[in-house]
């Protein structure tokens, strides 16, 4: 997996960020999707800081014959050092008229100058009926742990994620949702 | 399923950990200058900080944006230098103050204040200000003894002026004792005999005595704890007396009359020019005949004095025995001496030190005090001086030691035309 990211924070307080997704499968590297958003942030006080935007997430279809998902999310959010809180409102979650509203809590610890441990919990829940193959009930939940290195302009980290309820089904069968994720970034 | 995870998890942060020992980057220098000639002028440059907000993609394996961030802030710091003319040296967070604080070196010849100025209409820069120095204001102890300040004599006695007449050179006092800890370092090479006249076994260093000995002996100006009274004698520890209980202070320390009958023989044969005797007890015909002989023989015994004991306790009661005090009472006896025995530092059995009380203290200061005066009345009966209160004038005691001398001229320093001939 190869992703990259491009940051613009403007002293007034407005951000645009871009990122972009792909993969090296087994006969050729494909891409996969982006998120692009654009927000206002601003320090209310030493500790604390608000942030409102919208982002908009485009996936590419998983495999050949499928279709491609985006959706458009409105976020507002405050950060308490060291934890973020996040509230999300999509009016069309992977397909037309679904809406959703998403919450999430992080935290960032830093150990020491160049280390981070991070973690964070969300839950999505839908506003209205879910969509018919979202067997298992209107409230999803994710987690993850994960810890980095910081490197001069390089960026280590990996991370322990997973969610619920129940299992996901691709590739024809059910499987877990617990991850491992291992990564290393180039920041410039 | 979950064993497999826990082995991915593992390997996970192995990865991170064995990639952490490397460091893809040579370290950061110093930001303090190490040498005088290391002393070109240094700014602080502060670059804000972006408020926390989303970043695109944060929530795919892990939260890397800050890095991003702390990478981007560097490149503007590296451009400013570079575009300045400065060197980057280091660079630390404030997230307190929301800025990311650089430090850079001004070459030589560059004005410090137009660098500055020339700086802060960057953009990016929330202040810019020069590195400052700061001199902590405390002072160093004046004789080389940490603890000398804190040591009741440095200001009632005047210890220091009365150092830089005598330290007791020459002269042998046997402190008869508990175990003294002739080891430890203010009072090592201090000693001219260690005998143990309670046991034969190897015994711990106790308390009593190991205070006892700092006191009048303890080395001067080594830089570590207290000054003894008399820091150039030689101390014979003569362990007579043994603590109670070796883990409380509280407990007793005790004596017999025949482990200090021991004791006071060979400090006699040995030559000790005074003997100090921190204790009090009934009296005691062995030990009176014994300590007789010390005073027949000119060696000067001094004694705790136990006002609740009659006659103030035996040895003090014993005439020609010097009875010391701690205590001010409104009557003191005329034979009774006063001097510092309260919350007197001084060392303990371990390398320590600590703070005692009583009478025995007060005892092994005048003990001191006595071995400065023998070293300049070269034997002669010493005669102390004593204040209408009852305490040691330990000034003029020494001046009497001196031809010609009374309090100020050792004040005055100047004593080599009145040394006695």
């Amino acid at each position: 997996m190869v992703t990259g990211q491009l940051s613009y924070d403007d002293k007034s307080g407005l951000y645009l960020d871009g990122y972009v997704m792909g993969e090296f499968a087994r006969e050729d590297v494909r891409f996969l999707g982006w998120d692009a958003n654009i927000g206002y942030a601003r320090r209310l006080s030493r500790h604390v800081s608000a942030d409102v935007g919208v982002i908009r997430r485009q996936y590419q279809a998983g495999y050949d014959g499928g279709h491609s998902n985006h959706y458009t999310e409105i976020y507002t959010g405050v950060t308490i050092r060291p934890l973020s809180m996040r509230l999300y409102y999509s009016p069309d979650y992977l397909e037309r008229n679904v809406s959703t509203l998403y919450g999430e809590v992080e935290g960032t610890l830093t150990p020491s100058r160049n280390w981070r441990v991070n973690a964070h919990v969300g839950a999505l829940a839908y506003l209205d009926t879910p969509p018919s193959y979202f067997s298992s009930g209107a409230v999803h939940y994710d987690w993850r742990l994960g810890v980095s290195r910081l490197l001069g302009n390089f960026d280590i980290h990996a991370a322990l994620s997973g969610g619920g309820p129940g299992k996901q089904y691709y590739y024809g069968r059910e499987r877990d949702r617990t991850a491992v994720t291992v990564g290393a970034s180039w920041n410039f | 399923m979950i064993g497999r995870m826990l082995k991915g998890a593992t390997l996970a942060l192995a990865l991170v950990l064995a990639l952490s020992g490397f460091s893809a980057l040579p370290p950061a220098r110093a930001a303090v200058p190490e040498t005088a000639a290391d002393a070109d002028p240094q700014i602080l440059v502060m670059l804000r900080i972006a408020p926390p907000h989303l970043r695109s993609g944060s929530g795919y394996g892990g939260s890397y944006g800050d890095a991003a961030a702390v990478a981007a802030r560097r490149r503007l710091a590296k451009g400013i230098a570079r575009r300045n003319g400065l060197t980057l040296i280091d660079g630390w967070p404030m997230p307190l103050l929301g800025v990311d604080c650089f430090v850079m070196r001004v070459p030589r010849g560059k004005s410090v204040e137009q660098t500055i100025s020339d700086i802060s209409r960057d953009a990016n820069v929330a202040w810019a200000q020069p590195l400052q120095t700061y001199e902590a204001r405390g002072s160093p102890a004046g004789s080389g003894d940490p603890l000398f300040l804190a040591q009741p004599a440095a200001a009632a006695w005047h210890l220091a002026d009365l150092h830089r007449v005598a330290t007791g050179r020459g002269v042998s006092v046997a402190i008869i004792d508990s175990k003294v800890e002739t080891r430890h370092p203010d009072l090592a090479g201090q000693f001219v005999a260690d005998q143990d006249f309670v046991s034969t076994r190897p015994v711990s260093p106790e308390w009593h005595g190991t205070g006892i000995a700092g006191i009048i002996g303890a080395k001067a100006d080594n830089g570590i704890g207290i000054a003894g009274v008399a820091p150039g004698a030689r101390m014979m520890a003569l362990r007579a007396c043994w603590q109670t209980s070796p883990t409380s202070m509280a407990a007793p320390t005790l004596c017999s009359s025949l482990t200090l009958a021991r004791a006071l023989q060979f400090a006699i044969e040995h030559g000790a020019g005074i003997i100090n005797m921190s204790l009090a007890g009934p009296a005691d015909p062995l030990l009176a005949r014994l300590i007789g002989i010390a005073l027949a023989r000119n060696i000067s015994v001094v004694a705790a004095y136990d006002p609740k004991l009659p006659g103030g306790g035996f040895p003090a009661s014993l005439p020609g025995v010097v009875a010391a005090t701690n205590e001010s009472m409104q009557k003191l006896p005329m034979d009774v001496y006063m001097a510092p025995g309260d919350d007197v530092p001084t060392t303990q059995p371990g390398g320590k030190w600590a703070l005692v009380n009583g009478s025995s203290f007060a005892a092994a200061h005048i003990s001191g005090l006595i071995a400065i005066v023998r070293e300049r009345s070269q034997g002669s009966k010493v005669s102390l001086a004593r204040l209408a209160n009852g305490a040691i004038d330990a000034c003029t005691t020494l001046a009497r030691s001196l031809p010609n001398c009374n309090c100020a001229c050792i004040m005055s320093h100047s004593l080599a035309g009145n040394e006695r001939r």
